[in-house]
């Protein structure tokens, strides 16, 4: 089967999003591709074949779309988890003033969306530079109406908070758990933060 | 009336958390379980353990007013220790005040409680760190 391939870049190709269901077999396949006849390979994925060239086309898409609020974004596959965590999230948006009986306010969505966001774009960030799918993390909401996202690992606990303020404000604090190789600041742009993304490494 | 008394920094403080301030992913408190109640005052209320156990703390809650009407409902509730030695040392040098209630008679909703006492202190400007550290210098007493 794979002496009949014409190239591995058609293959890459074929394999980007996005993707949607063929007719025959329950079969994906690339939106920009006509319906062809298609094999399962041992491998789980599929052939197309024409007259002249075999096409591989996998059934599990490399990237994955997030949509957040009015933004969409396509992360690698192994990155799932990361967007399971913040649709599983969604329920902050549901709580309602005193949630805790003492007074905490509600979850406006923008911080919300600020928090999510800025998950998303540091999972990707560190996936892209370092070829590392973090971990997803808790996230809560605070008392405050602030967002908090916090992974506690053995040796690595970052908590990253978006403030309940007008303005971007991410207050972030890391360390491995014995004060060592601290990693902490107070950011006011949405851009990456190459320190942190660097640190993210480890989680 | 009970007089305010100088607290042992060797005895420690035990802080009611409500379920929905727990982490669900590795049950400990989260993030924000440790900032100031209600949310507008400077300080976060405890218990001192010279007048109480855990398990008083917890229960105090059922006399204390739930602001959709009736009380509050213990089970509702955990409870963390926290070891007064460790506190202060905690970014931002806390002050532990005792701050007994006593009405008489008793206000509805408010108990008297000899134990209470105030953690006050100045929040430091990040908000990250204080949360991190302070949850480091307690452990549970009444776990979820």
């Amino acid at each position: 089967m794979a002496n009949s391939l014409k190239n591995v870049e058609d293959i890459i190709k074929l394999s980007n999003y996005p993707w949607k269901w063929g007719k025959e077999q329950g079969i994906m396949f690339p939106e920009d591709r006509e319906q062809g006849y298609y094999t399962k390979n041992p491998l789980t994925d599929y052939v197309r074949r024409d007259s002249r060239i075999v096409y591989l086309v996998s059934t599990k898409p490399s990237q994955i779309s997030l949509k957040i609020d009015n933004r969409t974004f396509l992360l690698d596959n192994r990155l799932l988890h990361i967007r399971d965590a913040i649709n599983e999230s969604k329920s902050l948006l549901e709580l309602k003033e005193d949630w805790d009986e003492d007074g905490a306010v509600a979850i406006d969505p923008i911080i919300y969306y600020k928090a999510v966001e800025t998950l998303t774009e540091y999972s990707i960030n560190v996936f892209n530079v370092y070829n590392v799918a973090i971990d997803s993390p808790y996230i809560s909401a605070g008392r405050d109406g602030s967002i908090n996202m916090e992974w506690n690992k053995p040796n690595a606990t970052l908590l990253l908070t978006i403030l309940n303020s007008p303005n971007f404000n991410l207050h972030y604090y890391g360390d491995d758990g014995n004060n060592n190789t601290v990693i902490k600041g107070i950011i006011n742009e949405p851009s990456i933060n190459e320190d942190l993304s660097h640190w993210m490494r480890k989680l | 009336m009970w007089e305010k008394e100088p607290i042992n920094i060797y005895h420690c403080l035990f802080v009611r958390v409500h379920s929905s301030l727990v982490n669900k992913k590795d049950n400990t408190p989260s993030a924000s379980a440790f900032t100031n109640t209600p949310k507008n005052s400077d300080n976060l209320s405890s218990d001192w353990c010279k007048y109480a156990t855990c398990e008083s703390t917890r229960q105090l809650t059922a006399k204390i007013s739930h602001p959709k009407g009736g009380y509050k409902n213990p089970s509702d509730y955990y409870v963390w220790r926290f070891s007064i030695v460790e506190l202060i040392k905690v970014y931002v040098l806390q002050r532990i005040e005792h701050d007994p209630i006593h009405n008489s008679p008793e206000i509805d909703g408010e108990p008297n409680n000899r134990a209470h006492t105030k953690i006050v202190g100045d929040k430091p400007d990040n908000q990250a760190e204080f949360r991190v550290q302070i949850k480091r210098a307690g452990s549970w007493a009444i776990a979820p």
